[in-house]
């Protein structure tokens, strides 16, 4: 019980960041572009033409893409309160002086999901996206923070500036926790943050892939009782384990590669996961998206 | 309890944007699918396979990877004439998507290969109305029918190679004897 605690409070002086951030002189150019997608790494380059190939296979480059955007050395702008205009970090909810203490904007797209909700790997005092993240600290860490920005402790102040953006920050961390929660949309922000994303436009030809998709997908339509799904329902929770290991491995080695071709199929398991659960006797399967 | 009070914050914050305009805008909010996508979902032509093994079958098994869709599409193609005679397929995804393999089996029976590999997903898009949003299941049908004929043509192209080498060996053994 003391230990979460002092966790708690841990975390809540990470968030009023306490901690000072060290100084960064600028010395490069590309370090003057803040929260541009300016390439100055040349594979990125080659990545983003790769995804605006359409019809294309699902090929992607085999170099190692090492170097995250969130991995280079990226100052950070300090900004005001909106009250007392006393300066404050960047990732703070409420202004650091002890008198005004106001809820604050919601602050710019620079910041990761990890980085709201507190989960990731410490490296440089930011945190850094991983795939593996403690779900329980996960959980815990939303608690603390819908505590502290829920709107309805902030709706019977006269000044309605503080409602609006306690909503905000509010809806932000929703939208974080569910998307850092479910490990699918957790590998797909994992993908979006360098870069990669499954466009629509893509074809997928892995035919190995493809025929072991179809092959379930036909057992499950011939299913006649619950039994049967069951089975094929067990197959794919065996499956999706397996992959989820994988894209562990891959994020951790940061093979976005392999990582992009395990999202695909974690898609496609999930799709038919998700089917066996919904399946009814006599019932067509349907699918959304 | 938090959706509760969310869904409420987007009402009032809604009330505020209506506010200033002079009269409210009456909009259709429900998309729904179009009459066709519906009559092919509903009563699909052509579903079914066709033995993956005969040498006049071709078979196009294609994915998209952004939601999870599969299809398989079999053109089973008469050798002399280069015409498909026989077509059928197997789409597990949304219903447009089924409704663009759907109409896309309707359209190449008939016809010869090239005609076939011809056909524009944005004929079938056009054809079955289909909104912005679900462009890529008709581009799925389409490369559906190309991956089909090149499969057919490849089965075609080892089975001559193999008459050719039959040939060969026929001859030289004759050659021989």
């Amino acid at each position: 019980m003391f230990r979460f605690i002092i966790k708690s409070f841990a975390f809540q002086k990470l968030r009023n960041n306490i901690i000072p951030i060290p100084k960064r002189t600028v010395t490069s150019f590309s370090s003057l572009f803040i929260g541009y997608n300016i390439q100055y790494n040349n594979i990125q380059n080659i990545f983003s033409k790769t995804i605006l190939r359409t019809r294309q296979n699902n090929v992607c480059s085999k170099n190692k893409y090492l170097l995250s955007r969130y991995n280079h050395d990226i100052p950070r702008v300090h900004r005001n309160c909106w009250k007392c205009n006393s300066e404050i970090d960047y990732l703070s909810i409420h202004c650091n002086r002890k008198d005004c203490g106001v809820i604050q904007n919601v602050f710019p797209n620079d910041v990761t999901y990890f980085e709201i909700l507190g989960v990731g790997k410490k490296v440089n005092g930011q945190l850094q996206p991983t795939y593996d993240i403690d779900s329980d600290q996960l959980r815990k860490n939303f608690l603390l923070l819908q505590q502290r920005v829920h709107p309805d402790s902030y709706s019977t102040k006269e000044d309605r500036q503080e409602y609006n953006y306690a909503s905000q920050q509010s809806s932000l961390i929703n939208k974080a926790y569910q998307v850092l929660r479910d490990p699918l949309s957790r590998a797909k922000y994992m993908l979006k943050l360098n870069n990669i994303s499954i466009s629509e436009s893509e074809s997928l030809q892995d035919q190995e892939l493809l025929m072991e998709i179809l092959d379930v997908r036909e057992q499950l339509e011939e299913a006649t009782n619950e039994n049967n799904v069951k089975v094929i329902k067990n197959e794919s929770e065996d499956k999706i384990n397996n992959i989820l290991a994988e894209l562990s491995q891959a994020f951790s080695s940061n093979d976005f590669c392999m990582a992009k071709e395990s999202t695909v199929k974690l898609q496609y398991w999930y799709n038919i996961r998700n089917a066996t659960i919904d399946w009814q006797p006599g019932k067509r399967i349907e699918i959304y998206h | 309890m938090l959706r509760s009070v969310l869904t409420r914050n987007f009402g009032l914050i809604s009330q505020t944007a209506t506010r200033t305009s002079a009269r409210p805008i009456a909009f259709n909010l429900t998309r729904s699918y179009h009459e066709k996508v519906i009559d092919h979902y509903e009563r699909p032509r052509n579903v079914g396979s066709l033995p993956r093994t005969d040498s006049d079958v071709g078979t196009g098994l294609v994915g998209a990877p952004a939601c999870g869709d599969v299809m398989k599409l079999q053109i089973r193609v008469d050798e002399r004439t280069n015409k498909i005679v026989d077509v059928k397929f197997k789409t597990f995804g949304c219903g447009s998507a089924i409704a663009s393999s759907s109409y896309m089996t309707e359209r190449v029976r008939g016809m010869s290969l090239e005609e076939a590999g011809k056909i524009k997903n944005t004929e079938i898009a056009k054809e079955l109305s289909l909104p912005p949003v679900k462009l890529h299941c008709s581009m799925l049908a389409e490369d559906a029918i190309k991956s089909a004929i090149k499969d057919y043509k490849s089965k075609r192209g080892a089975a001559s190679a193999q008459n050719v080498n039959n040939i060969n060996q026929q001859s030289s053994a004759q050659a021989i004897v």
